[in-house]
């Protein structure tokens, strides 16, 4: 088991490092910042100055070997815009999209999986039919389209809920949440509503799928030939079986909610990391963009273990780190 | 059927009183009538074969005894009389009561037959939890007696493994010792050995000869193995296309067929054929079940059809208590002549 974990963990360092350069190559491939950054009227002298403090006149492998040496000591550089740390500017921002993500995957999970059970086990029947017909409009209707009309709806027709910002937050550790306050719980509902929508539509099919293929199975028709009530049967030998591929999913949504909540917090002007990347590709300010999708490579990393921790208490016939897999 | 058959002592109430017995599945393309008109009795510690091709309705009329029928599927008429109790119209939830507790399955691929994620110890526990108060251990207590009796060494570590851990032979040993452990009296049994190889087969045989005879159970042992059925069984039923064609007691039928395609299946069997010359099969195949011939069903496939056959074959007496559903039942001069 540790043996699994410290592979793993030198596995995910090489995942990271191969990430590095390619962020690094394309980023460097989008466009000079030296041109965005300081006032186009400014003359020659002015802007290798500028290019000299930010480190920009080095060759490419030279500032690449310069970033790889900081962050090696944990620094991810600083921001060319905002001229703090890279790093910390990002950690300031995680728990705004930390909050939408959970919200939206713990929705999903509480919605998703209940009716795709009903769906998987009752396939023929009318509800099962209007379940899967309405996951097929939350799989194919855009994200940003239904956060407008949401927006629509409930921000401007009926006033019900807040559509802009995080609302009041509440200090805890030092960090800001605002799922702690009325206020913030308000602010919170539609971007995660938003965000959960095709999350819920995923999870009722995959669920589905999956019940589908377990009930016909011997164990399952064992058990109902042994007299096992069909309770027990769906909790105890139907969902253990499919929460497998279920988990799977689950961490995968959930790094890419994190990574990728641009568009929602974009529509609901949610000061999380999205919002942050957004803009700062807009600015190409260099180090944060770098420093944003090398926490994300670290967290799908992360994640990717923990779902594979998982797999082996869910499944005994998965055995961690034998190299026949 | 009208009369059914019955090789018992006349002093032995039978457990199991299955009459007129039909099974339909409604499905878009048609009815298939999978099982049809089936009767039979059974007493306590006898083994009935139900012996028939894939298809024939053999695993239909065991999972209809045990009310297991799910739709598109649905048991249109018959009784299924459990110590003289009617089966087929009590409430899914009594039938529960009763299913794996006094009627019990064994099916047919033990690979498949047990959760993948539980343990044995915690497969044990469901099925006995499913019928009785009792606690874990002293569950744990029963299954451990329950694997010495078919035959599993070092039991107590096996209820701690998963299945996927444990021989298909071992597999096939705990899905028996799950299936009898809250000691049914009747037991249906799926093909159980087609999935395991000869030698493990033989050995589940006589452990499950054993605990019949032993426990007094009643048994139906559905398969298509006729070598198996020989040595095993007291009684026989041969299927075909959700008929009963043939029944008696399991020698008498086996040296002497009266219905000819019983005498075919024997005919098929290759042990008899001399090394390198043609094996011997029945012409033709099964017909499709949403168009069965009229009459006997059989007749397309006859060598001794006549015009007769393509009305409903009458049920005839052709020893002591042996029937065949036939207007020509072979005679002994004919079985003579045909080996």
């Amino acid at each position: 088991m540790i043996a699994f974990i410290i592979q793993r963990l030198l596995q995910g360092a090489g995942v990271v490092l191969a990430m590095s350069v390619i962020v690094f190559v394309g980023v460097f491939a989008i466009g000079d910042p030296v041109e965005l950054l300081i006032n186009p009227d400014a003359d020659q002298l002015t802007r290798d100055a500028v290019a000299h403090s930010l480190g920009l006149d080095q060759p490419l492998w030279r500032q690449y070997l310069i970033f790889l040496w900081s962050a090696v000591h944990g620094q991810l550089g600083t921001s060319f815009v905002f001229n703090i740390p890279a790093i910390e500017l990002i950690l300031q921002r995680l728990p705004a999209t930390l909050e939408l993500a959970l919200g939206a995957t713990l929705l999903a999970i509480t919605i998703g999986i209940p009716l795709g059970l009903i769906a998987g086990l009752f396939d023929n029947s009318w509800f099962s039919r209007v379940i899967m017909a309405g996951s097929i409009f939350g799989f194919s209707l855009p994200t940003f389209w239904v956060g407008l009309i949401l927006i629509l709806t409930f921000g401007v027709w009926l006033g019900w809920l807040p559509v802009f910002g995080r609302g009041e937050t509440v200090a805890v550790f030092g960090i800001e949440w605002s799922f702690l306050t009325l206020d913030g719980l308000a602010h919170l509902a539609l971007p995660v509503l938003n965000l959960a929508l095709f999350k819920v539509a995923l999870f009722i099919r995959l669920t589905r799928a999956s019940v589908r293929e377990i009930v016909p199975q011997d164990f399952v028709r064992f058990a109902r030939a042994m007299g096992i009530h069909p309770s027990r049967v769906l909790t105890r030998h139907i969902l253990k079986n499919i929460m497998i591929p279920i988990v799977t999913v689950i961490g995968i949504e959930f790094g890419s909610v994190v990574a990728f909540a641009v568009v929602t917090e974009s529509i609901f002007n949610w000061p999380g990391m999205g919002k942050l990347i957004i803009e700062s590709i807009n600015q190409l300010d260099r180090p944060v963009i770098v420093a944003y999708l090398m926490v994300i490579v670290v967290m799908f990393v992360f994640i990717n273990l923990v779902v594979d921790l998982l797999y082996a208490v869910l499944d005994p016939r998965v055995r961690l780190g034998s190299t026949s897999r | 059927m009208t009369e059914p058959l019955n090789t018992m002592p006349e002093n032995e109430q039978p457990v199991l009183n299955i009459s007129g017995l039909s099974t339909v599945y409604n499905l878009k393309i048609g009815q298939v009538k999978s099982v049809t008109d089936v009767s039979f009795e059974l007493a306590r510690g006898e083994i009935l074969g139900l012996v028939g091709e894939s298809g024939s309705g053999k695993s239909v009329t065991g999972l209809s005894i045990a009310g297991l029928i799910t739709a598109p599927g649905r048991v249109v008429s018959g009784s299924v009389l459990l110590h003289g109790q009617e089966l087929t119209t009590l409430s899914e939830n009594a039938l529960r009561a009763i299913r794996g507790n006094d009627i019990s399955i064994i099916f047919q691929d033990p690979m498949t037959t047990l959760n993948p994620v539980l343990t044995i110890g915690q497969q044990f526990f469901e099925v006995i939890h499913a019928h009785r108060k009792c606690s874990y251990s002293q569950a744990m207590k029963e299954a451990e007696t329950a694997l010495i009796e078919v035959g599993i060494p070092a039991p107590r570590e096996r209820l701690d493994n998963y299945p996927h851990e444990l021989s298909g032979g071992m597999r096939q040993r705990v899905c028996i010792a799950i299936s009898l452990i809250n000691k049914p009296s009747v037991v249906i049994a799926d093909e159980p050995t087609t999935a395991l190889d000869v030698t493990i087969q033989s050995q589940i045989l006589h452990m499950m000869q054993r605990l019949v005879r032993e426990r007094d159970v009643a048994m139906i042992w559905v398969t298509h193995d006729l070598s198996v059925v020989a040595g095993f069984c007291d009684k026989l039923a041969v299927m075909y296309a959700g008929r009963i064609v043939e029944a008696g007691p399991v020698q008498q039928v086996l040296s002497n067929p009266a219905h000819p395609y019983t005498a075919g299946l024997m005919d098929s069997i290759p042990g008899d054929c001399l090394p390198g010359s043609r094996l011997e099969q029945i012409p033709g195949t099964q017909p499709s079940p949403l168009q069965l011939p009229s009459g006997c069903a059989f007749r397309t496939r006859c060598k001794y059809a006549r015009n007769e056959c393509a009305e409903k074959p009458p049920e005839v007496a052709v020893g002591s208590g042996r029937t065949a559903q036939c207007f020509f039942p072979l005679t002994e001069v004919q079985n003579v002549r045909r080996k």
